[in-house]
This record gives C-alpha cells, sequence and structure tokens, in this order.
C-alpha cells in the first residue's frame, strides 16, 4: 500500500492558488492537519485493489443536441443586474495583468 | 548551408459557421454593442446547464472529413479549469483525452501534406479591453463555437507553415465550415517552431508564437524566429521554452510567458455532458454536403473544361463560386464563356451589391437565357452587359429586358444605311483617313454609329457598311 | 377536527379544486404558521408573504373561471435556497450570492407553478450543499423541531424542518449524497432523491453534476409521488435529464409487500450503527416480513470505499463548479487592491465559508497534476465497480433496505469542527447517490430520546414506482409518520 502523500505548506499554497483562495498565517496550521486528515481517509479509494474484471463502461447515453436556433439573448440590464462594478456595457474588474 | 532544420507545428482555432452559440442559443455574431449577445448560459449563471448545439457538432464532422480525419464514434466533453476574467465559468468546455477525430492531413502543395494530430470542439472566451478604469468584460464571444486543429510538427519552413493555412482556409471554406477570416479571428493560429542540428532526429526546444493575424503574418513571424533562434543557438545560446507575441508594426517577436511552468489545467470529463456520439447517418450527411474538395475540383476544370489557369483559380477559391459557374454550364452555357461572365461580370456585380452569391439576384438559369441571346446574335457583347446590369436589379426574363430597353441587335443594313452616311458627314477627316489607308481611323467611324445605337448594332455589318460607302466616296 | 396544515398535499389540492377552502386560505395558514413558529426554528431564510398569497389569489381566480388548474392547486411549496426563481434572492446559503437575482427560474419550480402550487418561500441549507447539518449557512443553522438543540440535518435541513414542523406540506430540496434523505429521517418525513437526471437540474446550483438530484420533502410516502409526478421528465435544459417519461403507476397499488425480494446489504446495516438505530431498524425489518415480504441477505462489497469515493468526485466536481464565483459578473466582490487575480482571491476567500474552502482544496487536489489518477481517476472506477455491486444485487432482489442515517439529530455545533465525523453522516446514502439510484427514507420509529429514525429504501435505476409503492405499504400499516412536532 502507497502511504498517503503529505500535504505541506508548500502543496496547500499550491492547491490555494490553484483554487483562488487566500490561507491567513493563523488558520493554516488546523487546515492543513483537517486536509491531512481526509486525504488519509481518502487513501482507502487509492488502494483499491485492480479489477478481476474490467469494470463494464457506464450505459451509453448520448448527448441531446439542440437545433441550431438563436433566442434572445438576455436584455443588457438583466446581463448586467448583478455586476459588482459595470460600466459601459462591460462589466468592470482590476486591471489584468498578462501573466 | 543551413546547419539547422527548423520543425515547425501549427494549432489552428476555426470559428464554426452556426447560427447560435455551441452550448447556448444566443445568435453567435461576433459584432454587436458588448454584451448584446450574451445568454444566462454565456454569463455561467447559477443553475445554467450546457445545451450542445447539433448544427456545431455537424460542421466539426465536416471538418474532420474535409482533412481525412478519423472521426470518432463516441467522444467526451472535458472541462479546462482556470481563472480569467474573461472566461466566465472559470473553465472552458473542450475535449482532452476523447476528442472528435483523431490524425487527418493538411496539404501544403507539390502533392504533399502534413500530418494533423486531432480535431476537436471546444467553446471560444470571452473578449478583455483594458482601459485606465480597470479591464472591460465582454462576453459576446464568449462561448462561440470552434474547432482546434492540431497539426504535426511536420513543416519545414516558414512558407510551409504558409501552404498549410492557405490550403487549410481553402478547404474549409469550400466545405462551408467557416469563413477563416484571419483578420476578423475567426481562424486564429499559433505556431509551435524549433531548431535542430541538420540532420538530426531529436527536436529542440520549442518556442509557441501568438498574435499571428494574417497568413503574411505567420510567415514573418516564422522567419523572424528562424533567425533568432539560429543566431542563439550559432552563439553557442540555449532557446528558452517560452511564448512569444508578434509584433507586426516593430517585426519583432517578445516573450510573454515562460513555459518552464506549464499551468496546471486539471482536465477531467465534464459531468454536465453526456458522451458526445456520432453515428454513420450523421457522418454520411455531411460526407454529401462536404462534396468535392478544392483540388480535385481544379483537377476536373482543368481537364474536362480545358480552362485557362486564371480561370481554374479564380473559379475554385470558393465552392460557391465553382458551384454558381457549374450551374451555368449544366443550363447549357459554353465553359469559356461562363467562366469570363462569373468572373468578369457575376463576381464583381455581386460584390457591389453586397450580397451572397446564393442571393444574386440573378440565378444561373436566367443569366443563361441571357447569354443565349448573346449565343444567337440577338445582343452584342456590349447590349448583353447593359441587359444584364438591368436585370441585376430587375426582376425580368431577360427576353422582356431586351424589348423594354430596346436593345435588340441592329443588323437591318437599310435602317444602319443612314446612320452611316451620318457618321461619313460628322467625321469627314476621319473618313479621309481611311481613304487615305489609315486602317484604324474606321475605328472613330464605328464607335460613331454604335454610340448614335447605343451598341446595339451589328458590329460587322456597321464596318462592312462602312467599307462600302467609303468606297463608294471615290478616290481622292 | 383535523387543521389544515395537517393535511396532506393531496387532502389539501382537493379542497382547493373543490372550492371548500381557498388558496388563499391555505398560503395564510402556513404563512401563519412561519411567522410563529420559524423565529425559533429558522427553517426558511425568507417567506415570499404578500406575493405568495397574490399567487394563492391567481389560483383562486383561475378555478373562478373553471379554468383546470393542476393536481397541486393552491398548495404551499417551500423551496431550499439553491433553486433559481426568476428576480427572486437566491443565495445557495452563502455570502457570496447573499443578494444574487436569477433572471431565470429552475425547471423544477416552474413545473411545481404550472401544477397549481403556490411558492412559500427559501429554506436553509448548508451552503452550495456542503454538509450534512444545516450549520454551514450563511444564515445561521436551522434547528430540529422534535428537539431544538439538535440539528435537522443537511443540506436541506431547512426544508425538512419546515415540514417536519407543517410550515408547509411539501419543501423541495436537493441530493447530491444524502441531502434530502438524511435531513428526512433526522426530522422524522419523508424524503424523496429520485434516480439521477429524473427530474431536471436545470436551475439548480450546481454542487457535484453528476451526483445532483433535485428531491422532495414530504409528510406522506403519496405527497412525495404527487411531488414527482408533476416534476420528473425530460427537459431541454438539463442534457443529463432522462429521455425516457416516468410510468404511469398508482402509488397504493399493492395491498402488502407479498412476492417482494427485499435485499439488506450487510454492509449498511450493521457497521458503525448506533445502537439506537439498530434496535429501531429491527423492528422494521420485522414489520415487513409481516407485510409479506420475503427479507434476504446481500453484499455491496465497494460500499467501503463508498464515503472516499463520494466526497473525492463531489468535491472535485464542486472545485470546478464553484470556479464560476469569481467577482467579475455577480455575487460577492471582495476588496483588494491591485490586480484582478487579487480582487478574485478576495471575494473567494471572504465569500465562502469554512467547509465550502476546505471542499474546494479538497477537490482542486484530487484533480491536481500528480494526484489525479491517483484520487479522482481512482475514485470514477470505485464508482462503477459500485454500479456494478448493485447491478448484482438487483440481480436477487426487488428492492435494498437500510437505515437512513448512522445516528440520529445530534447537538448543533457537535460535530461543526471536524470534517469527518460529519462525513460520516453520509455513508448509508452515498451509495445509492453513487449508483445514481431513486431512493427514499420514511420515518420508521424513534429512539428513547423521541429523535426520529429513518428507513431507507433503494431501488434499481428509474423505478421510482417499485419504491413508492412499498414505501406506501410500510407507511400504511405503521403510524411512525403521525406524530407532529409542533402544535
Amino acid at each position: 500500500m502507497a502511504t498517503p502523500p503529505v500535504i505541506d505548506r508548500n502543496l496547500l499554497r499550491h492547491l490555494a492558488e490553484l483554487a483562488r483562495l487566500h490561507v491567513p498565517a493563523d488558520r493554516q496550521e488546523a487546515l492543513l492537519q483537517q486536509v491531512q486528515r481526509v486525504v488519509e481517509a481518502f487513501d482507502a479509494v487509492r488502494d483499491l485493489p485492480p479489477a478481476s474484471a474490467p469494470a463494464p463502461a457506464p450505459a451509453l447515453s448520448a448527448a441531446p443536441l439542440r437545433p441550431d436556433q438563436p433566442e434572445a439573448p438576455l436584455p443588457l440590464a438583466e446581463v448586467l443586474a448583478n455586476a459588482p462594478v459595470a460600466a459601459g456595457g462591460m462589466f468592470v474588474v482590476p486591471r489584468v495583468v498578462e501573466g | 548551408m543551413n546547419a539547422f532544420t527548423t520543425v515547425i507545428g501549427l494549432e489552428v482555432h476555426v470559428q464554426l459557421a452556426t447560427q447560435s452559440k455551441l452550448f447556448s442559443p444566443a445568435p453567435a455574431a461576433a459584432l454587436g454593442e458588448p454584451n448584446s449577445r450574451v445568454h444566462a448560459i454565456d454569463l455561467g449563471l447559477p443553475g445554467v446547464l450546457p445545451r450542445p448545439n447539433a448544427t456545431a457538432i455537424e460542421l466539426a464532422v465536416r471538418t474532420a472529413l474535409a482533412l481525412d480525419g478519423q472521426i470518432q464514434p463516441v467522444s467526451r466533453f472535458a472541462r479546462k479549469n482556470y481563472f480569467y476574467p474573461d472566461l466566465p465559468k472559470g473553465y472552458q468546455i473542450s475535449q482532452f483525452e476523447e476528442p472528435i477525430c483523431r490524425g487527418g492531413a493538411v496539404p501544403i502543395g507539390d502533392g504533399r501534406s502534413c500530418r494533423l494530430q486531432r480535431i476537436h470542439l471546444e467553446e471560444d472566451a470571452g473578449k478583455l479591453t483594458h482601459s485606465d478604469a480597470g479591464t472591460l468584460v465582454d462576453l459576446n464571444r464568449a462561448g462561440m463555437p470552434l474547432v482546434e486543429i492540431v497539426g504535426e510538427p511536420d513543416l519545414r519552413s516558414p512558407a510551409e507553415a504558409h501552404a498549410f493555412l492557405h490550403h487549410l482556409r481553402e478547404i474549409l471554406r469550400h466545405a462551408g465550415v467557416s469563413d477563416c477570416d484571419l483578420e476578423l479571428g475567426s481562424m486564429r493560429c499559433d505556431a509551435n517552431i524549433s531548431l535542430m542540428p541538420a540532420g538530426s532526429t531529436q527536436l529542440g526546444t520549442k518556442v509557441e508564437l501568438k498574435n499571428l493575424n494574417s497568413l503574411k503574418m505567420v510567415q514573418r513571424a516564422l522567419e523572424y524566429e528562424e533567425r533568432r533562434q539560429t543566431a542563439v543557438l550559432a552563439a553557442g545560446g540555449r532557446i528558452a521554452a517560452e511564448t512569444r507575441g508578434w509584433n507586426d508594426e516593430a517585426g519583432e517577436s517578445r516573450p510573454q510567458r515562460s513555459k518552464e511552468n506549464a499551468p496546471d489545467y486539471r482536465y477531467f470529463p465534464d459531468p454536465d455532458l453526456p458522451p458526445l456520439v456520432v453515428d454513420e447517418a450523421t457522418i454520411e450527411r455531411q460526407r454529401q454536403l462536404l462534396g468535392e474538395l478544392p483540388e480535385r475540383r481544379r483537377a476536373r476544370y482543368r481537364g474536362r473544361f480545358a480552362l485557362p489557369e486564371h480561370d481554374v483559380v479564380a473559379l475554385t477559391q470558393d465552392r460557391a463560386v465553382g458551384d454558381w459557374f457549374e450551374a451555368l454550364v449544366a443550363a447549357g452555357v459554353d465553359a469559356k464563356t461562363a467562366s469570363n461572365w462569373t468572373i468578369g461580370e457575376v463576381l464583381p456585380a455581386q460584390r457591389d451589391l453586397g450580397v451572397a452569391l446564393a442571393d444574386f439576384p440573378l440565378p444561373p438559369p436566367q443569366l443563361a437565357e441571357l447569354l443565349a441571346l448573346l449565343a444567337d446574335g440577338t445582343l452584342t457583347q456590349v447590349t448583353a452587359r447593359k441587359v444584364f446590369r438591368h436585370l441585376c436589379t430587375h426582376r425580368v426574363p431577360a427576353r422582356v429586358a431586351v424589348r423594354e430597353l430596346g436593345l435588340a441587335r441592329l443588323d437591318d443594313p437599310a435602317a444602319l444605311q443612314p446612320l452611316v452616311a451620318a457618321a461619313l458627314a460628322a467625321l469627314p477627316e476621319a473618313a479621309a483617313a481611311v481613304q487615305a489607308g489609315k486602317e484604324r481611323a474606321l475605328d472613330a467611324l464605328k464607335g460613331h454609329v454604335m454610340r448614335q445605337t447605343k451598341g446595339r448594332a451589328d458590329p460587322d455589318l456597321v464596318d462592312r457598311l462602312l467599307r462600302a460607302a467609303i468606297a463608294a466616296l471615290g478616290p481622292r | 377536527m383535523t387543521a389544515l396544515w395537517q393535511l396532506s398535499a393531496r387532502q389539501l389540492a382537493r379542497l382547493v379544486q373543490s372550492g371548500e377552502v381557498s388558496a388563499r386560505e391555505l398560503a395564510r395558514t402556513f404563512l401563519d404558521r412561519v411567522d410563529r413558529l420559524d423565529p425559533a426554528l429558522r427553517a426558511f431564510v425568507d417567506h415570499r408573504g404578500e406575493r405568495a398569497l397574490a399567487d394563492a389569489d391567481a389560483v383562486d381566480a383561475a378555478l373562478a373561471r373553471g379554468e383546470p388548474v393542476g393536481p397541486l392547486a393552491g398548495v404551499p411549496v417551500a423551496w431550499k435556497d439553491n433553486l433559481v426563481r426568476r428576480g427572486e434572492v437566491t443565495s445557495a446559503g452563502s455570502r457570496m450570492l447573499a443578494s444574487y437575482r436569477s433572471p431565470f427560474t429552475a425547471t423544477a419550480l416552474q413545473r411545481l407553478e404550472a401544477a397549481g402550487a403556490v411558492l412559500l418561500g427559501r429554506t436553509n441549507m448548508d451552503e452550495f450543499g456542503m454538509g450534512s447539518s444545516t450549520e454551514n449557512s450563511a444564515h445561521g443553522p436551522t434547528r430540529n423541531p422534535w428537539q431544538p438543540d439538535c440539528v435537522p440535518g443537511g443540506s436541506s435541513g431547512g426544508s425538512a424542518a419546515a415540514v417536519a414542523a407543517d410550515l408547509c406540506p411539501l419543501a423541495v430540496g436537493s441530493d447530491t449524497g444524502g441531502s434530502v434523505r438524511q435531513p428526512a429521517a433526522l426530522c422524522g418525513v419523508v424524503g424523496l432523491k429520485p434516480s439521477y437526471g429524473r427530474v431536471s437540474r436545470s436551475g439548480l446550483i450546481a454542487y457535484a453534476s453528476s451526483l445532483d438530484c433535485v428531491g422532495v420533502l414530504a409528510r406522506t410516502v403519496d405527497d412525495a409521488a404527487l411531488w414527482l409526478r408533476c416534476t420528473a421528465g425530460s427537459d431541454p435544459g438539463d442534457p443529463t435529464s432522462a429521455a425516457e417519461a416516468l410510468p404511469e403507476f398508482a402509488v397504493e397499488a399493492r395491498p402488502d409487500l407479498r412476492g417482494l425480494r427485499i435485499g439488506l446489504p450487510w454492509e449498511l446495516n450493521g457497521p458503525g450503527l448506533a445502537d439506537e438505530i439498530e434496535a429501531v431498524l429491527a423492528d422494521a425489518r420485522a414489520q415487513l416480513r409481516t407485510l409479506g415480504a420475503e427479507l434476504v441477505e446481500c453484499s455491496l462489497p465497494h460500499v467501503s470505499v463508498a464515503v472516499p469515493t463520494y466526497y473525492l468526485l463531489a468535491m472535485a466536481e464542486a472545485a470546478s463548479n464553484l470556479a464560476r464565483y469569481d467577482g467579475v459578473r455577480y455575487g460577492f466582490r471582495g476588496a483588494a487592491s491591485g490586480s484582478c487575480e487579487a480582487m478574485t482571491t478576495a471575494s473567494r476567500s471572504s465569500g465562502f465559508g469554512a467547509e465550502v474552502q476546505r471542499r474546494l482544496l479538497l477537490g482542486t487536489f484530487a484533480l491536481s497534476c500528480g494526484y489525479q489518477d491517483e484520487y479522482y481517476g481512482k475514485a470514477t472506477q470505485a464508482r462503477e465497480r459500485l454500479r456494478e455491486d448493485f447491478r448484482r444485487a438487483f440481480a436477487g432482489c426487488d428492492l435494498l433496505v437500510s437505515p437512513t442515517s448512522p445516528v440520529p439529530a445530534f447537538p448543533l455545533g457537535s460535530r461543526i469542527d471536524d470534517p469527518l465525523a460529519m462525513y460520516l453522516c453520509d455513508a448509508l446514502t452515498v451509495p445509492a447517490s453513487l449508483a445514481g439510484l431513486p431512493a427514499l427514507s420514511q420515518p420508521c420509529g424513534r429512539t428513547a430520546a423521541g429523535l426520529p429514525v429513518g428507513l431507507q429504501w433503494m431501488a434499481p435505476p428509474r423505478r421510482e414506482d417499485l419504491l413508492l409503492q412499498a414505501a406506501h405499504v410500510f407507511e400504511r400499516h405503521t403510524d411512525h409518520h403521525l406524530p407532529r412536532a409542533l402544535p
């Protein structure tokens, strides 16, 4: 059985960056422990023994397709109704830095 | 001789010509006021689910057929996860491990071709504009249907890359899949380029080039990159794996992003979308709609119609043009006449009217009627053009137009005789010049008669009558 | 005399249709109960008050004009705060969506209104459905009507508490891993999770797309069947909604359970159960035998990994589904100086609660480069094996039963700081979720402390008919569903 990976500060920081979450320094230790415990509990799945026979493929129901007929778009007022900041018919966000 | 071999692979995004978006029924039109073509689905609002567009799938199938790829009976949509303000759901619906098509090829001339790795469907992102107040987000383009065509690194020069794109565009336009406009963004190209020592099989470090907005730009950017990498390697340097943006005005590319740390997109099958199943009937229908590809059509035009190369090229640029030409031939018009009229009259008139060829006011059977009147001598080249222009704005049969315009050919010598006499009287010095043996002076006299008859006079008859009348004047 | 609020949805609709009671009177009755009882319970996050009365008037007017009104004529229905309704706030229990108003209405709600239902108000829930106690809500916790110090279960705890307290006869919920069945068990009401795809997800704020099901909390099995009849069916708005129609069936078609083989998967009927649950279930099993059922032992071997499998898949899908909350187009925007990236991070860090953030981190982990094959990939395989386990089990029996929850309602705050302990609350409900099966929880007795215990039924795919008919037999021959929590 493989040992579960250790969720260290670097991995947690990496995951938080990917998920666009900020983990305050004072919560880091507690979160690390919680996450580590859950990942250890998940290990039962990782240790799933290989199937004796290949698992049957899931039943194949095809995606239903929509006829290509345009419908009226949302009125601009509704598009922007929930916008935190809008101007000139567009959503406004702080300047994007090309990364 | 060059010490390095250039290796180029292209990734091309092509916008499919649908009426609505890939997963939403919002109108698929790139133009319009900001956020005027946006459905709740395109906004990624809470509770929305994607609704795949049948025509987009069909056009992807047709693309695969046109490029000789293997259509996968079952494929899957996958989520590509990353945050960017132009990406409303925080993921792009694309295809990853199970694309709709594997393999395929694009001709690059001289009977050679570049292999394709895959073709897959995906949705487009929105558009950002940067202002002092911040970045502005317009989602009109978000959700537009794209196919991504991924080429193998088979290309060995910027010219081959140019040929690849030229042929790809021609094929896809013929197939009716997309208008493939690089300037307007309905076709977008990223290029990967690396150099390896001549004779080696070990690929060098590749650089990705972006912002290539025309065929010429693709070639210029690759030529620049080829020179830049050669210089770095010749000086014993190392090529950095990076993405570079092409700046056409400056004529150079600049680094945008290092590729050492590849982003982690966490692809996984989209749980909102069951597998995409393409059945044989769909493939067969698209095969019918695909019709004949340009290369094969050109061969036929050269052979069966014996058209000159200029005509062959002009008639096969666009499938609709060739179809129009063939409809004229089918309606009984001689091939060369049909070609001349299609290229010389119909296309310019269509451009002036600003309509699609399919909506051109004078369909091939009606134009064929007009050309029959030319063939049987009722009309001259000049009057036939007049009737043609008239018919572009008046929906009447050609014969009726000829009558309405009073343009039937004048070939009655008795009716023309007075006009010939009048021409000699009006231009005595021209008549004298002809008498003196200056043949070209006859043109002025002919022109006079033709003007008087608004081009209706039979030019051969006028010629004969003028010569006879001058001869009758006697020696000077 | 029986008060109006004690009647079933079917009885109430009949009274409205026959003109004995007006829809307004019904709405008024239940709104009064909400006003009187809900301040202590907090089952609702918002009720529609005058707007509900106006909708009720419209039903009355239609009846007066002799127009046909649907099978839920005038029945007040509450709905979980994760189903959107045009023009109204839908918050999914989150600060992120505290003032979010949708421009469209969820298909399930549209169909209920088309059937004559009057939408009463939104019910409380764990944020984005992530929780088993309704404590993870930006609106504060909901209390169990049977024991106010205890949780109602979750995540549809508001809907379960509302029905248990007779604040409405029906409440829409959603069930991803047990979020309808577990609170139904803890609150002593019926909870139906239909087959995956039976009821459209269009307008349901996604938690985990491959598991999310719109379900219902009701006082009776028959009412749950009535609700299903009104909401089931394919929907162009949901590509995963099932194409085939719900078969015609009468819920009372069976006099007893004779001829039915009922399987007892040992993995769900023993290990890890509280003693008091086990005791009540033993009585229930005896009752099933008395009613003529043949009880057979069976096994679902991969249930041993069902909880981690479920959480890996649900968290992975959630990490992607909740990426749209970036502070750009709608929702909470956090204060941040500088870049757009910083704004999005600030919005998500302040807009989401602790449990949601934990699950997003874990879901990101399950999908991330280097771990995806080992976690998300393996969980996908485990899910297929579990489906196969169920196929085998159903080859030998018609239905499966188990307790719904390994524990009865627990005190507020007792598990909130221990995510793993909370996750184990779902141990018995996640298997049917992973296999997409229809399942139902119904009251089957009480603990010594008077807390309700739920019996869970699981049926083969799309066999809601069998599920509801069997549960109806049990209900008709027992009285566990009769006591009311609050006068």
